[in-house]
């Protein structure tokens, strides 16, 4: 997650591997870890403070396009209030149900409330779940996520320290 | 909704930017170039995430320009089928709901999609809902306003190629216009290879009406449709 700017620079004269232009499908990333790292963007700090320098990301008007209106989307998700902590601690708490790594992610992002978002999120629910097991999962989203109500302190809190 | 790709692509340092530290150098260029764009048959690319290697610098004859191979991670916008997404009504036409998400918009619940039964009211441009209880005969008209949040499911996507003529490289034309005065216009000569797969966001060059990358939404099922509905 945090690995930005850690890697090693090949001075060989094979091309790194991989076909030019290839494109491989690597995994989902999570609102939070998207949030975050916009976030970072947007300080300008993404590189590390020794880079940080405001008028490199100011002429890229396409990634500052991007950079604001993904976070004022994801400002309104209840990834703005989660932590990894947070995160760990509720994938594991949701292991037992046997839910697919998709439908967790998605009630990770969305924070369902109703019985009826789960049954949405999880394919054939009816037959996968049981109505207290459907219970017994928004009883973890409650109390494991915070809810998105309280962000507002919740930022502010978090802005001053970066 | 979103995914990491990892790409590999050929990196051209502007002689300019040579003073530059490298790494820098390549993440603006790949931002430059990738950022806010469709990518065919990949999705909408976001942000550069990291980079795993640079090959060493080639020089070509004629072009003061360093071109390396880079492997990287980018932060691409492409939900997965079945997703359930939030986004905002942009507004209603008879073809259906158009939703937007801020940074994408071209997401369409087509009438078919909509709860049973639903009604166009064309003097009010707005896509209603006639929702009946089992207990009561009376029917709740369920407005779909501009502006309301939405949760949908992703049922399906569709790609177009919007390069303007295949031959020509679509790369260069694109990259360079947006951002006019940010450094002189570089002799392209063999950067990006021709018939790259990637192509404009069609906002910039006011392309004909394709859409490069459409989401189709349905919200025929219980939990979907306005929030405000289920709470």
């Amino acid at each position: 997650m945090d690995n930005c700017g850690q890697f090693e620079i090949e001075e060989k004269l094979v091309p790194p591997e991989g076909d030019h232009n290839s494109k491989r499908l690597i995994g989902p990333l999570s609102n939070y870890e998207v949030y975050q790292f916009f976030k970072e963007t947007k300080e300008g700090n993404v590189r590390g403070p020794k880079h940080a320098n405001a008028n490199k990301w100011k002429y890229n008007t396409h990634l500052n396009t991007v950079t604001y209106e993904v976070l004022q989307y994801l400002q309104q998700t209840p990834c703005v209030v989660q932590s990894p902590e947070i995160i760990e601690e509720f994938l594991t708490k949701l292991h037992p149900y046997n839910l697919t790594k998709s439908e967790r992610l998605t009630i990770l992002n969305t924070r369902p409330l109703q019985p009826v978002d789960i049954q949405a999120i999880v394919e054939e629910s009816e037959e996968r779940l049981t109505e207290s097991q459907i219970e017994e999962i928004l009883d973890i989203v409650d109390s494991t996520l915070p809810p998105l109500n309280v962000n507002v302190e919740a930022k502010k809190n978090d802005g001053p320290q970066e | 909704m979103f995914v990491l790709y990892e790409m590999t692509q050929d990196v051209r340092i502007d002689p300019v930017n040579l003073g530059q530290d490298r790494t820098e150098a390549i993440t603006n260029e790949l931002n430059q170039r990738l950022s806010n764009r469709v990518m065919l048959n990949v999705g909408l690319c976001m942000a550069l995430w990291d980079i795993k290697s640079i090959g060493s610098g080639v020089i070509y004859p004629g072009d003061g320009g360093v071109h390396s191979k880079v492997v990287f991670r980018y932060i691409v916008f492409r939900p997965f089928q079945d997703e359930i997404m939030v986004g905002k009504i942009k507004n209603c036409t008879p073809d259906g709901v158009h939703v937007t998400l801020g940074y994408f918009d071209d997401i369409l619940v087509t009438p078919e999609c909509l709860q049973y039964p639903s009604k166009f009211d064309e003097r009010e441009q707005v896509w209603i809902w006639e929702y009946k209880a089992e207990d009561d005969d009376e029917v709740h008209e369920m407005y779909m306003d501009k502006g309301e949040t939405i949760k949908f499911r992703v049922t399906g996507e569709t790609f177009n190629d919007t390069t303007p003529i295949p031959d020509t490289n679509p790369q260069g034309s694109n990259k360079n216009d947006p951002q006019g005065a940010s450094g002189p216009q570089p002799g392209t000569s063999k950067a990006p290879a021709p018939g790259h797969p990637s192509s404009s966001s069609g906002t910039d060059n006011g392309a004909p009406q394709k859409i490069p990358y459409s989401i189709t939404g349905s919200i025929n099922e219980p939990g979907l449709g306005l929030m405000s509905w289920w709470s």
